[in-house]
């Protein structure tokens, strides 16, 4: 992953334009936009911790699939993510 | 020991649980005692729904009492026992299972419980997740779900602050007012009784219940995606049918949006292993009612055994003139549900409380057709 | 749905699993390795290309074994003269009947909960390297990574080519211990060679001994840590991991056997530990001790707490059919998986004479795993940084002061849902375990969360396979 490579794939985070580097997964692509992951049963904001498909933290609703851990899936172009953050 | 109880209770289940409390509530001092942790056995692995049944009119009586102490006591309990009166939607897939739902609805009726006969149409609209095409169903409105080990750990604090106490301990053998532990240990009271569920049968051997294993499933959070526990009307073949093998339909919603599925039955298997051949079998099952299921997560999955008899009624006393404990088991699926109705008819027989119920139906004595003590 | 029969499956791509897929390969067994990662290498060669993680990878792709990347193994069952493989993946459920199978399922972070663990920003160590490798951006970023062993190192290391600002790195274990390391390092120079390389390129990073994250602040987001002296460092993230615990979850549903050490005299141990330094010196020099005792000891001793599957010097586990290797026999690294997973590669083909060749080196790195885990025991204080309020149970929000009231942990599982959520328990069971000393081994398939559909699938008869 050199500095070199173009951003190039775009999802859509809450409805957001957010553009990766191809092979980003979906935590990171949330993570740099600012935005946490899931709202816990509490009502906590939570995000990604383990980055390695255990914590189940960052469980994000990809593509209309809930629960899905954005660590552990590769952003795709035209992906649709939503978060806890969603309005 | 130096205390000496009025009565001990073994088995820390929600019928042993159940009794012990009642007891207490009636004045006695009670040393509940068995296998850690409380509400671990069955009572843990069932689903705790509180369903008026009407196979018969003794369970009828029994389940029915059983709601309205269920309702009775909805306000003592703690919020983690989770009460949650969703109801209970029996689904007629065919035009001939809703025959049968609407002869259960005059039965229901007739004895006072609140149901309702729905449609293809309505039904459809109560449970939008349920494919389209099925016959319609019936629903219990007063049917509900509990989450059962935080209600034996109530009822057993109950039970301590009232002079009694909890011991867990295993039970090798007892008498109607000895109780000897596995360390050899006895300790003696007023009475003892037996509710030790599917394992009651190693202190009373004579007792006919056999183990009948259960695998549920449980997914990760679907708010909303069914609002009833649902019941297939061909689950009641199932459960009463004493077939080797047999699963039906039936899933519940948890107060956390969790989907609960379950159920299968099977007697001869002594392992406590989930077989993912059963697993597949029920959900299988559950796609036959509800196609979407198949898409959600399944975050565990567990085992349980039921306490099965042979008329399909539980043993609720003690047989005249022989040394041994009084016995409240054999309550299969609906341990829960009976638990209080249960807990009463002891509490009667033992104390001369006042109940409805009655016991005769329950009886250890009774004849259970060439199996059991006769 | 795909259902096959094959002569070895392993299950898991890091060095254990790369390692054991050549071994068999390179004794002609046919070989499919299964992988939930989009790439083999494991956690620690995560998009790694040079030295050994790039050698090993290359070497494994081509072994001529089928490797199988994105694939999730939810169950293991000992049937019909096989072992049973149940997985799942973006293509959908499949079966692998496998003659043989080899587990070399890796390890996870040990998380302890101290106060504000669940903002968004506190990572672990391990976590906040595979998230940036994946694209998160950290430049600028201020960062204090803590907790305890080389990881955090490693990491400080990564995040500083990365243009993060690492504040500081808070390692818990006090110097007297890792003096004792480094003389157990000295017999390894390797080693030695990569901590001093590591710790050139960070030169400018403060590291401290002796010293914890004690509460993270913040409301949104981590704003702030305070360590153990008091002092307060504004962050943006924190990574924070106390050591690893290997994933026995596979091996425990197939039935293999695994050994637990009693918290009394892991308690003890642990005081011991933390006394004094010289125990740790005597070890770390070698003195009187031979490589087999070490072995011993760390069969008993490694991975805190936590059960690890029981092997015999073949890797073969208790279960017929079943061998395993790396991680989850307790924590051990690079070396030692890779010399474990050779064991197991030569094992499984049938090869026993090659594998037992590698008995001695595997001695030797136990032996350097044993003296890295107690010159990184965790004290006490770390162990009890979680207010009565603080969540223990990430999943299902399951406070100290309720998990701290019971007597177990079936108990706690059935009275304050802890260990319920999705994560199974790999979280909060780990640090329950750490913290309570309770057994934490009740698992049952699925062992990852998988859809229905995936179960129903694959938990049928294999007729027409």
């Amino acid at each position: 992953m050199g500095t070199e490579t173009r951003e190039v794939i775009e999802l859509f985070i809450d409805g957001r334009s957010v553009r990766v580097a191809p092979g980003a997964s979906v935590a990171a692509a949330v993570l740099n936009a600012g935005k946490a992951c899931r709202a816990s049963v509490g009502g906590e904001r939570r995000a990604a911790v383990c980055g390695m498909g255990i914590c189940f933290e960052c469980r994000v609703e990809i593509d209309g699939v809930l629960h899905e851990r954005s660590c552990m899936i590769e952003a795709s172009e035209g992906m649709r993510v939503r978060t806890v953050d969603a309005g | 020991m130096s205390t000496k109880f009025d009565a001990i209770v073994i088995g820390l289940g929600i019928v042993g649980c159940s009794c012990a409390w009642a007891l207490s509530r009636r004045g006695l001092r009670v040393l509940a005692v068995g296998d850690a942790p409380i509400g671990g056995g069955a009572t843990a692995a069932g689903m705790g729904h509180v369903a008026i049944m009407d196979d018969s009119e003794a369970q009828f009586r029994l389940t029915a009492r059983s709601a309205e102490l269920w309702m009775a006591l909805r306000d003592e309990l703690p919020p983690e026992a989770a009460v949650d009166y969703c109801g209970t939607l029996w689904i007629a897939a065919d035009e001939e299972e809703l025959n049968a739902a609407r002869s259960k609805h005059a039965f229901y009726q007739s004895r006072g419980v609140r149901t309702e006969v729905l449609d293809e149409k309505s039904i459809a609209d109560a449970e939008p997740n349920l494919r389209s095409g099925l016959a319609g169903g019936l629903r219990i409105v007063d049917d509900s779900i509990v989450y059962p080990p935080v209600v034996c750990e109530w009822m057993l604090a109950e039970v301590t602050r009232r002079g009694g106490a909890v011991r867990f301990a295993h039970v090798a053998n007892a008498t109607r007012t000895r109780m000897t532990l596995a360390g050899g240990e006895t300790i003696d009271a007023g009475v003892v009784v037996l509710a030790g569920g599917d394992a009651s049968a190693k202190v009373c051997p004579w007792l006919p219940v056999r183990p009948r294993k259960g695998h549920l499933v449980i997914t990760d959070r679907y708010p909303g995606f069914c609002r009833h526990e649902l019941v297939e009307l061909g689950y009641l073949k199932n459960a009463h049918s004493h077939a080797t093998e047999s699963v039906a339909f039936n899933l519940q919603p948890r107060p956390t949006g969790q989907m609960l599925l379950g159920s299968s039955r099977q007697y001869g298997v002594e392992h406590a292993e989930v077989e993912a051949r059963m697993v597949a079998w029920v959900i299988e099952r559950a796609k036959m009612y509800m196609p979407l299921i198949g898409s959600l997560r399944v975050v565990r999955a567990w085992t349980g055994f039921r306490a099965a008899t042979p008329d399909s009624l539980p043993i609720i006393g003690g047989r005249d003139g022989v040394d041994e404990p009084v016995v409240a088991t054999g309550h299969e699926g609906l341990g829960l549900t009976a638990s209080l109705g249960t807990a009463e008819l002891i509490s009667a027989i033992l104390t001369g409380a006042p109940t409805t119920l009655d016991a005769g139906a329950y009886a250890a004595s009774r004849d259970f057709g060439g199996h059991g003590g006769h | 749905m795909r259902a096959e029969r094959v002569g070895i499956a392993v299950v898991g791509g890091g060095p254990a699993g790369i390692a054991a897929a050549v071994a068999a390969r390179a004794c002609g067994a046919p070989v499919v390795l299964l992988d939930d990662n989009p790439d083999v290498g494991g956690q620690i060669w995560r998009r790694v290309q040079g030295g050994p993680a790039g050698v090993w990878r290359e070497r494994v792709k081509q072994s001529g074994a089928e490797i199988r990347s994105g694939v999730t193994v939810f169950d293991a069952e000992r049937t019909g003269g096989c072992v049973r493989l149940r997985c799942d993946s973006a293509a959908g459920p499949s079966v692998v009947d496998a003659e043989r199978v080899v587990l070399a399922t890796g390890a996870r972070e040990l998380f302890l909960p101290f106060p504000g663990w669940t903002l968004p920003g506190v990572f672990g160590v391990g976590g906040l390297q595979a998230l940036a490798k994946n694209g998160l951006d950290v430049r600028g970023k201020r960062i204090v990574v803590g907790g305890t062993g080389p990881l955090l190192l490693a990491v400080a290391a990564f995040l500083n080519e990365r243009e993060a600002k690492v504040e500081l790195i808070a390692e818990q274990a006090e110097r007297s211990g890792l003096l004792g390391f480094a003389g157990a390092v000295l017999g390894q120079p390797g080693k030695l060679w990569q901590g001093a390389k590591l710790r050139a390129s960070i030169i400018d990073v403060e590291y401290r001994f002796g010293a914890w994250i004690t509460e993270a602040r913040g409301e949104d987001r981590v704003r702030q840590v305070v360590m153990n002296d008091g002092r307060v460092i504004d962050v943006d993230a924190v990574a924070c991991g106390f050591g690893l615990v290997g994933n026995t979850q596979l091996a425990q549903v197939v039935g293999a056997g695994i050994g637990h050490e009693k918290r009394d005299s892991e308690v003890a141990t642990q005081r011991d530990r933390a006394g004094a330094g010289t125990g740790h010196l005597a070890l770390g020099t070698g003195e009187g001790r031979t490589g087999a005792q070490m072995v011993q000891t760390a069969d008993l001793k490694t991975g805190p707490w936590q059960g690890r599957v029981v092997v015999d010097d073949l890797m073969r586990t208790s279960v017929g059919g079943v061998l395993c290797a790396g991680e989850p026999l307790g924590i051990g690294g690079v070396e030692t998986s890779l010399v474990e997973g050779t064991m197991a590669g030569y094992s499984a083909a049938g090869r026993e004479e090659l594998a037992r060749g590698l008995i001695p080196r595997r001695r030797r790195e136990r032996a350097f795993a044993a003296a890295m885990e107690r010159a990184f025991a965790l004290r006490e204080e770390v162990l009890r940084l979680a207010r009565p309020e603080t969540i223990v149970c990430r999943c299902e929000d399951v406070a100290m002061a309720r998990i701290a009231s019971c007597d177990h942990w079936r108990g706690a599982k059935l009275l304050t849902r802890c260990g319920m959520g999705p994560c199974q328990g790999r979280v909060c069971g780990a640090a329950v375990e750490a913290m309570m000393g309770w057994a934490v081994r009740d698992v049952r398939p699925p062992v990852f969360p998988v859809s229905m559909n995936a179960l129903s699938a694959t938990g049928g008869a294999m007729e027409g396979a």
